[in-house]
């Protein structure tokens, strides 16, 4: 059994166990000091029902289609812990965005209801992941028994790790400084942090959030231009271009992303920070000035207590982003390309030999000399696990090509962002796709193919929108 | 009647409330966050059924009179501050309304066409009754013109075209890249300019062809495809240096618009049949291709938006009070940290 299954799978038990358990000690040092601890039971609930559909779902014919969402689910899970927290931020800021719910009687029955379907929610995305990772393995390998070994080990590790923690102090009165808007987000800081979408091989969700984001921000921009009538840079000389360009950058959508991101926390802490309080009457006798210089410091001191957990988060993600985005943004991975030759009006590309192989993810050029032209050839495996081939060019921009950073294509003349999974859309700024076949050992591509997409380079013709 | 008045007036209150705006925006938020995740491509996705969905029109305009209603409630308090104050504080969220509106409204509403053109072509904007002809093409380019001095233009644009546009009446007016120039309420700009060699087809002696064919083959290196529906091949056309010029160790080629050499390869499938550079007709088959002098054509995308001034006005108030709010911001936290 190799070391790959092993360390994997100790990583993914013990991802999933510090995961929760960070999340336990915080609910149960709130539930205890709120007075709450019947929310525990579905708390436990909901673990045991995410984790249990999770791991089973590779082996029941019903659940095998959530294999192909994990991933959407995993995202859509942090988007909504990050929604969900919002609001609750903002309830808090002052504005009383519940007011209109304030007529409805709450029971407890609701809370243990909302505490049920929250655990799940956060709780059966990656244990999903988890579970369609482990099998896959283990058929492959040949070895389930390790494999789950393996992971119950990992989850054994971390729950020895996170959980004496517990007898910590500061840990047991953290749900002072936590009401329900800090442990929503802290939910979502634990699925940004924690959560990948490739299952056990990725850690963390920050490189699609933030594709996402920067996807967002690119699209947005390149809808102004339309509609302010901008003409597109066929006719834009380079530098123009490049200054129209940093509105597309890396840095730029980084940091706009990140002020989307970070725009209702910052909201919160402004309005807990440098907002007057108001400080609340104790009886209709007019208050002495000690009593309200008191008052005041116990709200002030009140709103710093739940303040601090949201500028840690705050100062957690402008980290990691920066960091990210630091490491990233300098490495645009542009190999050179690998010649090629046409047989019989057929190109064949080895998916695999001793110097490369194709279904790494990473993007791999091929160049093929045909009557004085040199075409260039582009060869990337999307997430589906099927291969994207097109032709290292553009309707739109002098054909310079494309590079990789992280999940996305790089247009190196315009710095137009391409998701990698929407490769072999045609239009726009996206690269040309060829029409290929492919088995276990080539890809093929007919000459006549080729020769007739290059005909569209730099020449804006199938009239398709894209970008 | 009191009664119902009073429901009205309280359903009224509930729909200009901030609590209800922020409802709508995170009902926007989480529906835009479904829609990414599954589709990846939500904001293409909004813009395309923007136009064609009413229910999508109903809620987008729902939001902005929510909007519009807040702006003039936080107005109202706003103004017991000092007009001063409130004309600082107004111009953001003005701004970002007038733009949201236009942006709502141009994308509902908008028009649009492009054609291809040449000295002397007519044309009329399907929403218009007015024609137009395009009385001269100037592609702002030099007749000789290097190489190396391709990516030297100045200005904003490399090279930017214009060309003069004649109304029915024979008034003239000219049209360039950007900004686009508006006339009878239908703005017009150039996207792509180029040459466009006469091609003369001959058939075992006979002319069976002769049209200018617009080409993009301006830019060096380039060539173009042509197909000509009578004739039963496909023309990969270039354009060929005029002269080489060699200053030391320097080198380059200098090419001419009005009086181009051209690279011509006629394929047969994908085999090439005939090949020619330079001056003179090139015969293949039982055919005889001639290309002849250059004129010169325009990409002209013409617009119908009502809204477009609203969406410029918009974005300036917009980024105005994006900036005094920024400065005001930073005035007040620090004031706040180091001198309160």
């Amino acid at each position: 059994m190799s070391q790959f299954v092993v360390s994997d799978a100790l990583l993914a038990g013990f991802r999933e166990t510090a995961r929760g358990g960070i999340l336990y000690l915080v609910f149960l040092s709130y539930a205890s000091l709120t007075q709450r601890k019947y929310l525990l039971a579905p708390f436990f609930l909901g673990i045991s029902v995410a984790f249990l559909t999770g791991l089973s779902a590779p082996y029941i014919t019903a659940l095998l289609p959530l294999k192909g969402a994990v991933g959407n689910l995993i995202s859509g899970s942090f988007a909504l812990f990050f929604i969900f927290s919002c609001a609750a931020l903002l309830q808090s800021s002052e504005l009383p965005l519940f007011e209109p719910f304030r007529l409805i009687r709450i029971s407890d029955f609701f809370y243990r209801i909302a505490t049920l379907f929250l655990a799940v929610l956060f709780f059966l995305p990656e244990a999903t992941g988890t579970g369609f990772a482990a099998a896959e393995t283990a058929l492959m390998r040949e070895g389930a028994f390790v494999v789950y070994f393996s992971l119950a080990a990992g989850a054994a590790a971390g729950g020895i790790l996170i959980f004496p923690l517990g007898r910590l102090t500061f840990v047991r009165k953290a749900g002072e400084v936590f009401d329900v808007p800090q442990i929503l987000l802290l939910c979502a800081i634990l699925k940004l942090f924690g959560s990948g979408m490739k299952g056990i091989e990725q850690i963390t969700l920050i490189p699609s959030v933030q594709a996402g984001l920067m996807k967002f921000f690119h699209d947005f921009v390149h809808q102004n231009f339309v509609l302010f009538m901008v003409p597109d840079h066929m006719l834009l000389r380079t530098t123009a271009w490049n200054f129209i360009g940093i509105f597309f950058g890396a840095n730029f959508a980084l940091f706009v992303s990140l002020l989307l991101l970070l725009s209702v926390p910052l909201f919160f802490l402004y309005r807990k920070l440098l907002r007057e309080p108001v400080v609340p009457a104790v009886s209709d006798a007019p208050a002495t000035g000690a009593v309200i210089r008191k008052l005041r410091h116990a709200v002030l001191s009140e709103r710093r207590k739940k303040a601090a957990p949201v500028i840690f988060f705050v100062f957690l993600i402008v980290t990691s982003w920066y960091v990210r985005g630091g490491q990233t943004s300098p490495r645009l991975y542009n190999p050179a390309p690998k010649p090629l030759v046409a047989d019989n009006g057929l190109v064949r590309i080895l998916i695999s030999d001793p110097t490369m192989d194709l279904k790494d993810g990473r993007i791999h050029k091929f160049s093929l000399a045909h009557q004085g032209k040199n075409i260039r050839i582009l060869v990337v495996r999307k997430p589906d696990s099927r291969f994207s081939v097109c032709l290292d060019a553009c309707e739109i921009c002098p054909p310079e090509g494309y590079g990789q950073k992280e999940d996305l294509l790089v247009c190196i003349y315009c710095n137009t962002p391409i998701p990698v999974r929407t490769l072999g859309r045609p239009g726009g700024c996206n690269p040309i796709p060829l029409e290929a076949a492919s088995d276990n050992s080539f890809i093929s591509i007919k000459l006549d193919e080729l020769l007739k997409k290059t005909a569209l380079v730099n020449a804006g013709k199938s009239g398709e929108p894209g970008r | 009647m009191t009664g119902f008045r009073a429901r009205t007036l309280k359903l009224a209150a509930l729909f200009f409330s901030p609590v209800f705006l922020v409802w709508m925006t995170v009902g926007w938020l989480s529906s835009y966050v479904v829609s990414a995740v599954w589709t990846n491509e939500a904001f293409g996705t909004f813009v395309g059924e923007l136009s064609g969905s009413r229910a999508l029109k109903i809620m987008c305009a729902s939001f902005l009179v929510c909007g519009a209603g807040n702006l003039v409630r936080a107005s109202r308090a706003r103004l017991k501050t000092g007009t001063l104050y409130f004309l600082l504080w107004v111009i953001l969220p003005a701004g970002l309304l007038l733009y949201g509106t236009a942006f709502f409204l141009s994308l509902s509403s908008r028009q649009a066409g492009n054609m291809i053109l040449g000295e002397g072509d007519p044309f009329k904007p399907p929403w218009s009754s007015a024609e137009y002809r395009v009385s001269k093409i100037n592609l702002g380019m030099p007749d000789k013109f290097l190489d190396i001095d391709f990516e030297k233009g100045s200005g904003i644009f490399q090279y930017e075209p214009r060309i003069t546009l004649q109304n029915g009446l024979g008034a003239e007016s000219t049209v360039g890249a950007f900004p686009p120039a508006s006339y009878d309420g239908t703005y017009f700009h150039i996207l792509n300019f180029g040459i466009a060699p006469k091609v003369t087809v001959k058939e075992v002696g006979v002319v069976i062809s002769e049209s200018y064919a617009p080409l993009r083959i301006i830019v060096p290196g380039t060539t173009d495809n042509l197909s000509i529906p009578t004739v039963p091949f496909r023309f990969q056309i270039g354009m060929e240096p005029v002269r080489i010029i060699e200053k030391g160790s320097v080198k380059a080629a200098e090419f001419s618009l009005h009086s181009p050499r051209y690279s011509i390869r006629v394929y047969d499938g994908e085999k090439i049949i005939a090949e020619k550079r330079g001056v003179g007709e090139l015969q293949f088959d039982r055919f005889e291709v001639l290309l002849g002098e250059p004129a010169a054509w325009v990409q002209v995308e013409a617009v119908r938006d009502p809204w477009h001034m609203l969406l410029v006005a918009g974005l300036l108030m917009t980024a105005a009070g994006a900036l005094i709010r920024l400065v005001g911001g930073v005035v007040t936290v620090y004031r706040k940290l180091f001198v309160e």
